[in-house]
C-alpha cells in the first residue's frame, strides 16, 4: 500500500474520531442507563476509543508489511 | 503507619534504580548498542505524558465531573493518528537542522531569530511552572498521606519552608534532574540513558495503576459493574455518569480535547522525547497506535476507583486526588499502597526530569547564550573551552526551574486541584502550535507574524488564566477578577469582552488562539520575509521534497583551523575530531589547518554547533569565523530554485499544450483547404466537360446534317464544314490549354531558360495577333523601349503570355475605337510590362478573380465574352513560374491594365506548386 493511501485513511479515521468524541454524537449516549453493569456513556467512550486504536494499528502495521524488507 | 525512615528509603532506592538504568543506557549508547532503538521504548518514553496529574489527578477529576478527565487522553489519541505526517515532518526537520528544542525549532524556522527563540523560552518557562508545581504538590501530598495515615492530611504545605515536604521533594528532584540531564561533559542533544529510565518509569506507573485498579475493583468490590450499580442508586453520584445538557459543557469538552491534542506534541518535554530523542522516524508507525493503547489502559480503572472512593469514604473526608493511595490503605494493604506511591513518584519524577532538561536546554541555548555572546566584554569567543560553561548554565537553569515551581506551589498551588494546574500549562503550550504548524506547511508565515501571534496569545493566557490564579490565592486584589482591570467591566479576565458561559480554560483557549492564529496569518500576509526567512521556510516546508539539506548558503570563507577551534570550544576536542574525520571520509577532502573550508563543511559545522548551542547562537558564532558575505547568492538561489523549477516545469507543460493546440488549429485549417481544393477540382472537371461539350455538340450537329442531307448545296456544305473545322480547332486549343495547365500544375512542364529580348517577344506576339486586331478594328499602340530589356526566360511561354493578354485586350475593346497600349520598362533587376485597353474594365469585386480558372467576367448587361476561361489562369502560372507577378489595375468602365513584373535573372523560378489543382 502506498504512503498516500495510508495517510488518507488515517485522516479519515481522525475525522471519525473527532465526530465520535464530540457533540452531538456524544450527547446521544449521555443516558442514565447501565449496559453490562457499566454506564452507557463510559462504554461508548471506551469502545470507540478502542475501535480507533485497533483501526490505526491495523492501518499502520498492514501498510508496513506492504513496504517490503526495506521499510 | 510507616516508620519514618521507610518511605524516604524506598523513594531513594527507587530513584537510585532509575539512575542505574540511565547509567546503563548511556553506557550501551557509548558502545554503539543502543538500548532505546526500538518502537516500544520510544512509545514508553512518550508516555512521560502521563504525570502525577494522570496518576492522582484523573481520579480526582472523575470524582468531580465523571468523564471530564477523558478529553486529556482522547485528544492525544486523535493527534496520534496525524503523527505520521505532522510529527514525522517535525522529526525530519529537526534531524536535518540539529534542532534541540521547541524554541530552537521556532527560532530556526523564522530566520534563526534570537529574539523569537528567547520569547518562546520565556513562555515555556512561565507556562510550565504550574506543571512542575503540580508534581511537587502531588508527590509531597502522597508522601504525607502515606506517612500520617490513618490521620487525614488535607494540608500539603507546612508553615515553614524547612518543615515542608514539598521543599525536600524539590531538592531531591533538582539533584536528580542535574545528575540525569547534565552528567556528561558532552553537551550533545540526545540523552539515551534518560530515555531508558523514562521508559522504565512508564512501565512502573502503568503497572502500579493497574494494580490498584484491579485491587479496588475486585478486592474491595465484586467487579467494576458492582461499583457502577451501587453508584447508580446514589442520586448524588448519578449525574457523574452523564454529560451535562448545557452546550457550554460540550464546548469545554472540545476545548480540553484541543488542548490535549496540542500538548502531546508542543509541550517542551513531549517535543524532547518524541522529536529530539527519536532514533528512527519509522518507530512512529508503532508508537502511533501503541501510545493510545497505553493511555487507554492507564485510564481503564479511573472511574471504578473514583466511584469506589466516593462510595466508601464519607463526603469531603478524603481528597479524591489521593483515592489511589487511601483506598488500599483503608483496606490495610500497605505494600500495595507503597507500590502505588512509587508509581506516582515515577510519574512525577519522569515529568520533572524531562521537562527541566528540555527547558534548561532552551534557557541555555536560546536565552542565556545569545545574550552572553553579544556582551563583548566577556570575550566569550576567545575562551578555549566553553562546554563547561554550557553545563553550568544548564545546571543553573534546572535549579531555577524547580525553584520557580516550588515558589508557585507555595504561592498558589495549594488551593488548586491537580488537573486545573496542569491545564494552565497546557493552555500555555498550545500557544506554540500555530507558529509551528504554520511553519511546517505555509511558507509565507513570517517572523513578525509568529512573533506577534505568540506574544498576543501569551499575553491573553497570562491575563485570563495566570493573573486570576494569583488573585484567587490572595496575592492580587480579587476585585481585578470580579470587576475587571481598573474596574472596566469588559476587561474581566474570566469574561473578556463580555464572553461568559465558558469555563476559564475554554475561555482562554478561545481568545488566545483567536489572537495567536489571527495575528500570525494577518501579519504574515502583510509583511515581507527576509532572505534567510525565505530560505528556512523553503527548507522546512519542502523537507520531504529534497534529498538532504545540501543547501550551502554561507557565502564567505573560513580557515579550517579557525573552524576546528570554534567547534572544539563548544563541543570539546574529541567530538570535533570525530566530526572532521566523518566529513573527510564522506567528502574525501584534505582538511589542512590553513585550507579554506568548503561550503559543505561550513554547513556541517553550523549544524554540529546548533546541536550544542541552538540554531540562533550557532549562526552568531559561525559569523565570527566566516569572512566576507554571510549569505551566498548562489546557495540561496539554489534553494529557492528548486521551487522555481517546479513552476518552470509546469510553465513548459502549459507551453507545450499551447503548441499542440496551435498545431491542431493548423491541421483543421489545412483540412478545410483540402476540402475546398477537392471541391474546386470537381468544379474544374465539370466545367471542362461543359466547355468540351459545346464545340462537340456543334461539330456533331453539322456533321449529321452533312451526312443526312446529300442534296445540300455546295456552298452551304462548305460553310458547315468550315464551322466543323473551326469548332475542332477550338476543341484542340481547349484540350491543349487544359493539358498545358495540368502539366504546369503537376510540375511536369519543361522550361527552357535563355536570354530573351522582351521587345522581340512583344513584336512576335503582335505579329501573331495582327489579324485579330485587324478584324476588330483595334489599334495596337506599341513602342519598344529605348534600353535593352533582355531577361532570362522561356521564350515560347512568354510569347504565349503576351498573346493571351493581347487577345484578351482586343476581345474587350470596343469595335472601331479600341486602342491597346503596350509598354516595356526595363529596370536593373526587374522588367515591367503593361498592357492597357480601353474596354469596359473589370468590376472592382472581381479584380483578383479574373485569374481563376474558368472565370469569366459577367457584366451588368449579362453578356459573356467568348473564351475558355483558362487563358489568364495559365498566364499567371507562367509569370509566377518565372518568379514574377501579374496584377490587374482597373478603373471600372474605363479600361483595364495588366501589369507584369519579371525578374531579369530567373535564378530561382518560383513554382507555386502548393496552389496546384490537385
Amino acid at each position: 500500500m502506498n504512503g498516500n493511501a495510508i495517510s488518507q485513511r488515517l485522516v479519515a479515521l481522525f475525522l471519525f474520531g473527532l465526530l465520535a468524541f464530540g457533540y452531538p454524537l456524544l450527547s446521544l449516549f449521555s443516558l442514565p442507563r447501565l449496559l453490562f453493569g457499566v454506564p452507557l456513556l463510559y462504554l461508548y467512550l471506551f469502545g470507540a476509543w478502542l475501535l480507533i486504536i485497533v483501526c490505526a494499528g491495523w492501518l499502520l502495521e498492514r501498510g508496513h508489511r506492504g513496504d517490503g524488507p526495506s521499510g | 503507619m510507616f516508620h519514618d525512615w521507610l518511605l524516604p528509603l524506598a523513594s531513594f532506592a527507587y530513584l537510585g534504580l532509575l539512575f542505574a538504568i540511565a547509567w546503563y543506557g548511556d553506557r550501551r549508547a557509548d558502545a554503539g548498542r543502543s538500548l532505546i532503538s526500538n518502537p516500544y521504548i520510544y512509545t514508553l518514553s512518550i508516555a512521560v505524558y502521563c504525570t502525577a496529574w494522570t496518576f492522582y489527578g484523573s481520579v480526582g477529576r472523575a470524582a468531580g465531573s465523571g468523564v471530564g478527565f477523558l478529553p486529556i487522553y482522547l485528544g492525544p489519541t486523535l493527534m496520534a493518528l496525524l503523527w505520521w505526517f505532522v510529527l514525522r515532518k517535525l522529526i525530519r526537520i529537526s534531524k536535518q537542522h540539529r534542532l534541540t528544542s521547541i524554541a530552537d525549532f521556532i527560532a530556526s524556522r523564522y530566520g534563526k531569530s534570537t529574539f523569537l527563540g528567547g520569547v518562546v523560552t520565556l513562555i515555556a518557562v512561565i507556562g510550565i511552572m504550574p506543571y512542575i508545581s503540580l508534581q511537587l504538590k502531588a508527590v509531597s501530598t502522597s508522601f504525607n498521606v502515606m506517612e500520617s495515615y490513618p490521620d487525614i492530611v488535607t494540608q500539603a504545605t507546612s508553615s515553614t519552608v524547612l518543615g515542608d515536604t514539598a521543599f525536600y521533594v524539590a531538592l531531591v528532584m533538582t539533584l536528580f534532574a542535574i545528575l540525569f540531564g547534565t552528567r556528561h561533559i558532552d553537551v550533545s542533544e540526545r540523552h539515551e540513558g534518560m530515555v531508558a529510565a523514562i521508559a522504565f518509569e512508564s512501565v512502573v506507573k502503568l503497572l502500579a495503576f493497574l494494580a490498584v485498579g484491579l485491587f479496588v475493583s475486585f478486592g474491595m468490590f465484586d467487579g467494576p459493574w458492582q461499583i457502577f450499580e451501587q453508584a447508580n442508586e446514589r442520586p448524588d453520584l448519578q449525574p457523574l455518569m452523564l454529560l451535562g445538557d448545557d452546550p457550554g459543557e460540550y464546548l469545554d469538552w472540545l476545548a480540553l480535547t484541543f488542548l490535549a491534542m496540542m500538548a502531546i506534541i508542543f509541550l517542551p518535554r513531549q517535543f524532547q522525547v518524541a522529536v529530539v530523542e527519536n532514533v528512527n522516524e519509522d518507530h512512529l508507525r508503532k508508537a502511533a497506535w501503541l501510545f493510545p493503547l497505553y493511555l487507554l489502559l492507564i485510564n481503564l480503572f479511573v472511574l471504578p476507583i473514583a466511584f469506589g472512593g466516593l462510595l466508601l469514604f464519607p463526603e469531603g473526608a478524603t481528597d479524591p486526588d489521593s483515592f489511589v493511595l487511601t483506598l488500599p490503605l483503608a483496606a490495610g494493604q500497605g505494600g500495595l499502597a507503597t507500590f502505588v506511591y512509587l508509581g506516582g513518584l515515577s510519574a512525577a519524577t519522569g515529568m520533572v526530569i524531562v521537562a527541566t532538561i528540555a527547558l534548561s536546554t532552551m534557557i541555555c541555548n536560546d536565552l542565556v547564550m545569545p545574550v552572553l555572546l553579544r556582551i563583548r566584554a566577556l570575550r566569550l569567543e576567545q575562551r578555549a573551552d566553553l562546554s563547561g560553561l554550557l553545563l553550568s548554565i544548564r545546571r543553573g537553569s534546572i535549579v531555577l526551574m524547580l525553584l520557580l515551581g516550588y515558589i508557585y506551589f507555595r504561592l498558589i498551588a495549594e488551593s488548586y486541584a491537580l488537573v486545573s494546574l496542569g491545564l494552565l500549562s497546557f493552555a500555555a503550550a498550545a500557544q506554540f502550535a500555530p507558529p509551528i504548524l504554520a511553519g511546517l506547511y505555509w511558507k509565507q508565515a513570517s517572523r513578525t507574524g509568529a512573533q506577534s501571534g505568540l506574544l498576543a496569545g501569551f499575553g491573553i493566557w497570562a491575563y485570563t488564566l495566570l493573573l486570576p490564579a494569583f488573585a484567587l490565592s490572595g496575592w492580587i486584589d480579587i476585585s481585578f477578577v470580579e470587576q475587571g482591570l481598573f474596574g472596566i467591566h469588559w476587561l474581566r479576565p474570566y469574561a473578556l469582552f463580555g464572553l461568559s458561559g465558558l469555563a476559564p480554560v475554554s475561555h482562554t483557549v478561545f481568545w488566545s488562539m483567536l489572537c495567536n492564529i489571527g495575528l500570525l496569518i494577518g501579519v504574515s500576509l502583510f509583511s515581507r520575509q527576509s532572505l534567510i526567512e525565505q530560505i528556512q521556510a523553503t527548507l522546512f516546508v519542502d523537507v520531504f521534497h529534497r534529498e538532504s539539506s545540501e543547501a550551502h548558503y554561507w557565502g564567505g570563507t573560513a580557515r579550517v583551523g579557525d573552524l576546528r577551534e570554534l567547534l572544539s570550544r563548544f563541543l570539546g576536542p574529541e567530538r570535533v575530531v570525530t566530526v572532521f574525520e566523518r566529513f573527510a571520509t564522506h567528502h574525501g577532502d584534505g582538511l589542512g589547518e590553513d585550507d579554506i573550508a568548503v561550503p559543505a563543511l561550513l554547513n556541517d559545522a553550523e549544524r554540529e554547533l546548533a546541536g550544542a548551542i541552538g540554531a540562533a547562537s550557532a549562526r552568531i558564532m559561525m559569523a565570527t569565523v566566516v569572512q566576507g558575505e554571510a549569505l551566498s547568492l548562489d546557495g540561496m538561489l539554489k534553494i529557492l530554485d528548486e521551487t522555481t523549477q517546479v513552476i518552470e516545469y509546469s510553465r513548459r507543460l502549459e507551453q507545450k499544450s499551447g503548441e499542440l493546440e496551435k498545431a491542431t488549429t493548423e491541421l483543421k485549417a489545412a483540412n478545410v483547404r483540402l476540402q475546398e481544393l477537392d471541391r474546386l477540382k470537381d468544379e474544374f472537371v465539370s466545367t471542362v466537360s461543359h466547355e468540351l461539350r459545346t464545340p462537340l455538340t456543334s461539330i456533331r450537329a453539322f456533321s449529321e446534317i452533312l451526312l443526312g442531307d446529300a442534296e445540300l448545296p455546295e456552298e452551304r456544305r462548305s460553310e458547315f464544314l468550315g464551322v466543323v473545322v473551326r469548332e475542332s480547332e477550338r476543341l484542340t486549343r481547349l484540350v491543349n490549354q487544359v493539358l498545358d495547365m495540368t502539366r504546369m500544375d503537376a510540375g511536369r512542364a519543361e522550361w527552357e531558360y535563355r536570354p530573351v529580348d522582351m521587345a522581340a517577344v512583344i513584336d512576335e506576339a503582335a505579329t501573331t495577333t495582327e489579324q485579330l486586331f485587324h478584324e476588330r478594328e483595334v489599334v495596337l499602340d506599341w513602342v519598344p523601349p529605348e534600353r535593352d530589356a533582355t531577361i532570362e526566360a522561356d521564350r515560347d511561354r512568354l510569347i504565349q503570355v503576351i498573346i493571351n493578354l493581347l487577345s484578351n485586350a482586343v476581345k474587350f475593346s470596343p469595335r472601331g475605337e479600341g486602342r491597346v497600349k503596350v509598354r516595356v520598362e526595363p529596370g536593373l533587376r526587374w522588367v515591367q510590362i503593361s498592357i492597357t485597353d480601353n474596354g469596359p474594365g473589370i468590376p472592382p469585386d472581381q479584380g483578383e478573380h479574373v485569374f481563376d480558372r474558368f472565370h469569366q467576367i459577367v457584366h451588368e448587361d449579362g453578356s459573356k465574352p467568348q473564351g475558355s476561361g483558362l487563358g489568364l489562369a495559365i498566364t499567371r502560372r507562367i509569370v509566377e513560374y518565372h518568379g514574377g507577378t501579374i496584377v490587374v489595375d482597373s478603373d471600372y468602365g474605363d479600361g483595364a491594365r495588366f501589369i507584369i513584373v519579371l525578374p531579369v535573372t530567373a535564378a530561382t523560378p518560383m513554382a507555386k506548386d502548393d496552389s496546384a489543382l490537385a
